[in-house]
């Protein structure tokens, strides 16, 4: 897909966005002038920028849209749910639009009937009782007349009609004294011409060079007589398409009277100009203006002015130069008139995509649009050069043996001072590049409640807070999807219809809310309603019903913790499947998906008051600090956004019950895991001190029995592959400094483990 | 005789637009500077040497004809041509767009052709 074109689509599917927004926040408020402005300015950006390209439904529709805004910004149509209807049928429809293009550069076949069929009913809105008469599409479509530029002919310097003419010679045509290639080129009025290979080239051995494969396309601004006289001797072989040139005016021969058309058309303007009401200064400038654009004008189309201006009297020499253009402009000596375009001509012919390099000072724009693989290249790169600075304290380890002033270590200790803090700020910059506000998400979710409920009969508001709160754009956008669950859970079974509301004292709409806020390196997302809340007894019946836990675990388990059990698969709470939530999906993928993400998620509800689902996730997944841990022979690392805190604690305060180990830290009651066993070491008993790593899973503590605490490291975690990918006890790998591998525990397989 | 470089300033809210008329004037040998509205456009002009602008008509925070009558009122920028180009295609439009103070106006989307025209019309020749 060409720049332009990726550009357009990228630019509309934010302003369509933008656009979603304000009409949804138009249906709350309908007298917002602000947003209906913006919802005007979005939808007339996106017509502007679709004229550029044969896109016509498209164009047609949105026009259609936006002359129905013009006319609710003016006041004289309501804004009603009815209108809110169609226009995000609109912007569906262009969104749709805008997959196609990007998928295949055109439209569907279907488009024009769809856009036809849309841009009525758009229209039909405008003209409500009450209406004056609108305004016709102002100018006359030159598609109407011929066919649009085709896909496959660049722009080119051509004013008006030309001939597009597609030639496929002769298979035989070498054999018939025929010369194809020049044929083509001595066309009378060629302006630009291609080879078309065949769709399917014959495989090599097939393949007969003697043969012609291949035809042209080539645009020509002659007549049809003389194309005819050209190929009469090809003519079953040729065949002739009428093309216009988008939004010229229809210019009766070659490039040159372009031109000259085109400057007659600005000493109109300049009269134009001239006559209009000026107040001073802007008068004088004016004037100026017209007197520069003049002297251009006759420098390039080479015709001498005189006499010089008159600073005293310019509107008099202006007049003079008028008449003096004037006349020339309209008896065009081919010569004088020719020679400008000519050059232009050439230099496109020469290198007509390349856009040329100048040392212009303000290339910069404020804002770049950068395809995410690259800054994932780069932040890849800047994962190795943290990964490699790990090496620098080993290398200083091993001189330090070696060396024995230790200048040496002092040096490379200080080095490795340095190293560190470019990389870890040459990280975070490249991870700033990566940060995108939650609301690229959240404000979609808008349109997701407002069809819902109207689909369910059901009032409710979608309030977000803290839609700037960022994290990285894949997690956000992984995110995406955990989140509409939880909202289309929450509208299908959380809150209840008006009436029920009303008779429990609730105000009648029911609200939804997402909150999203970074805590420390973590960005954590809430989804909240104030709907009849989870029965606890119900999920504790069902998992006992479906065999998920057993009774002797219920006992033990706290209303909270009761709760969690919906994350569990294969539990669902309601027992009818419902067509909008309850696509096979439960709260078991959605706990999935964002464990999946290194993240964790807890359940919080209240019967009769409402759910709170809480997911805390990463903020990036790029690097991450792990720290180290000793077990047996081997190192550990565990994230160390899991870790709560390190502690040595007796052996003996270690408290026993119903087989599983304890022990009081203060005052929270923490269970153990004597990660020996796990790992099936041998024992040390004779160990009186234990050194104990609180870790925090899906905000339960527990505490991890290791031989050792080791320092941090910055690492990159790769998932474990192939068959290692089994061993559900550790979260991926990653390499130190030396080149030994590091295994990360997967804390969560290891605290079931304990637990089952 | 010494070359001078002709440079155009494109003002336009839409990427795209400015985008494609970027790529029309630097094809045509022009430097482009851009802006997206017309305080912004203000600004460039005031800081680089600007032979034309070719300015959209519906901008947030300044609009186009805002952009030409401000600009009309320096003695410094006042002299400089100005293309509007707009999607409105009515004549009230184009009155509107010289009662501003505009030297022309295309309709939106302009063609090729006639933007590579204009600027070949409107090149600042060589200084002799």
């Amino acid at each position: 897909m060409n720049a332009l074109l990726a550009q357009f689509v990228a630019e509309s599917r934010d302003l369509i966005e933008a656009a979603s927004k304000a009409l949804l926040d138009l249906e709350q408020n309908a007298q917002d002038k602000e947003q209906i402005d913006q919802l005007f300015r979005a939808v007339h950006t996106i017509k502007g920028a679709a004229g550029l390209f044969e896109f016509t439904p498209l164009t047609k529709t949105v026009h259609a849209g936006e002359d129905l805004l013009d006319t609710i910004r003016a006041g004289d149509v309501p804004f009603t749910s009815d209108v809110a209807d169609v226009l995000l049928e609109m912007l569906d429809r262009c969104v749709d639009w805008l997959d196609q293009v990007e998928a295949q550069e055109a439209l569907n076949e279907d488009a024009a009937a769809i856009g036809d069929a849309l841009s009525q009913r758009l229209r039909a809105l405008i003209d409500a009782p009450g209406i004056g008469a609108i305004p016709e599409l102002s100018d006359a479509a030159p598609e109407d007349t011929a066919l649009p530029w085709p896909d496959d002919v660049p722009a080119l310097p051509v004013s008006g009609a030309v001939t597009l003419v597609t030639y496929t010679p002769s298979v035989n045509a070498f054999f018939s004294g025929d010369d194809p290639l020049r044929t083509v080129q001595s066309t009378p009025g060629l302006v630009w011409s291609r080879i078309v290979s065949p769709k399917e080239w014959p495989t090599s051995d097939d393949l007969d060079p003697f043969l012609l494969h291949i035809s042209f396309r080539l645009v020509s601004s002659a007549s049809q007589d003389e194309l005819d006289a050209h190929f009469a001797y090809v003519s079953d072989e040729v065949t002739y398409e009428a093309i216009v040139s988008a939004g010229d005016a229809p210019a009766e021969g070659a490039i040159d009277e372009g031109l000259r058309a085109m400057a007659e058309q600005l000493l109109v303007s300049q009269r134009s100009l001239l006559a209009s009401d000026q107040a001073s200064p802007a008068e004088d400038h004016c004037t100026a203006s017209v007197a520069v654009v003049l002297q251009r004008v006759a420098q390039a189309v080479s015709i001498e002015l005189s006499p010089e201006l008159d600073a005293d009297n310019p509107r008099a020499t202006i007049d003079q130069w008028m008449a003096i253009l004037g006349a020339a402009l309209r008896k065009p000596e081919p010569k004088a008139v020719a020679a400008p375009p000519a050059v232009v001509e050439e230099e496109q012919a020469d290198e007509p995509e390349t856009i040329k390099q100048t040392a212009s000072p303000a290339r910069a724009n404020s804002h770049l649009r950068v395809s995410s693989e690259r800054i994932d290249a780069l932040m890849n790169l800047a994962g190795e050069l943290i990964v490699a600075k790990n090496a620098m304290p080993f290398l200083a380890q091993r001189a330090e043996t070696m060396d024995e002033t230790g200048e040496l270590v002092r040096e490379i200790k200080a080095q490795h001072n340095t190293i560190n803090r470019i990389s870890e700020e040459l990280q975070s910059a490249i991870m700033q590049i990566r940060m995108v506000p939650m609301s690229t998400i959240l404000s979609r979710f808008n349109r997701l409640v407002r069809d819902m409920s109207r689909k369910l009969g059901k009032e409710i508001q979608y309030v977000v807070e803290g839609e700037d709160t960022e994290a990285d754009k894949a997690i956000v956008d992984e995110l995406a999807e955990p989140i509409v669950h939880l909202i289309r859970n929450s509208i299908d079974h959380g809150l209840e219809d008006p009436v029920t509301r009303e008779a429990s004292d609730k105000p009648r709409v029911g609200t939804i809310q997402v909150k999203a806020y970074q805590l420390e390196e973590s960005v954590v997302l809430e989804v909240l309603d104030d709907g009849k809340g989870i029965d606890v007894d119900g999920v504790i019946a069902k998992a006992l019903e479906r065999g998920l836990v057993d009774q002797d675990k219920v006992n033990n388990m706290t209303r909270t913790d009761a709760l969690q059990l919906v994350f569990l698969p294969g539990l669902s709470t309601k027992n009818e499947v419902s067509d909008l939530s309850g696509r096979g999906v439960g709260m078991d993928a959605v706990a999935s998906m964002v464990r999946r993400l290194g993240g964790s998620i807890s359940i919080f509800s209240e019967k009769g008051r409402g759910t709170k689902i809480t997911m805390k996730l990463p903020l990036s997944m790029a690097v991450q600090r792990l720290m180290m841990v000793e077990i047996g022979d081997g190192l550990y690392g565990v994230p160390i956004d899991r870790v709560v805190e390190s502690q040595k604690i007796k052996s003996s305060s270690i408290r026993r019950h119903r087989n599983a180990e304890m022990v009081v830290l203060r005052d929270r009651l923490i269970p153990l895991v004597r990660m020996r066993n796990l790992f099936a070491c041998p024992d040390v008993e004779d160990n009186d001190i234990l050194s104990v790593m609180v870790v925090d899973v899906d905000g339960r503590e527990s505490g991890l029995i290791v031989d050792k605490f080791h320092p941090g490291v910055d690492a990159i975690i790769k998932p474990m592959t192939g068959v290692l990918s089994s061993y559900q006890c550790y979260s991926g790998t990653a390499l130190l400094g030396d080149g030994s591998i590091l295994l990360a525990l997967n804390l969560r397989e290891i605290i079931e483990c304990q637990y089952h | 005789m010494t070359a001078h470089h002709n440079t155009a300033l494109i003002i336009d809210d839409a990427t795209t637009v400015r985008m494609y008329h970027r790529s029309l004037v630097e094809q045509a040998d022009w430097i482009a500077l851009e802006a997206e509205n017309g305080v912004e456009a203000l600004e460039k002009a005031l800081e680089f040497e600007v032979d034309l602008i070719l300015v959209d008509v519906n901008m947030p925070v300044m609009d186009g004809y805002s952009f030409v009558k401000a600009l009309r009122t320096s003695d410094t920028l006042g002299q400089i041509p100005v293309v509007m180009i707009s999607t409105e295609a009515q004549l009230v439009d184009k009155d509107k767009a010289f009662a501003a103070g505009a030297n022309h106006y295309l309709v939106k989307p302009a063609s090729p052709a006639d933007i590579t025209h204009l600027l070949t019309l409107l090149t600042v020749g060589e200084v002799q």
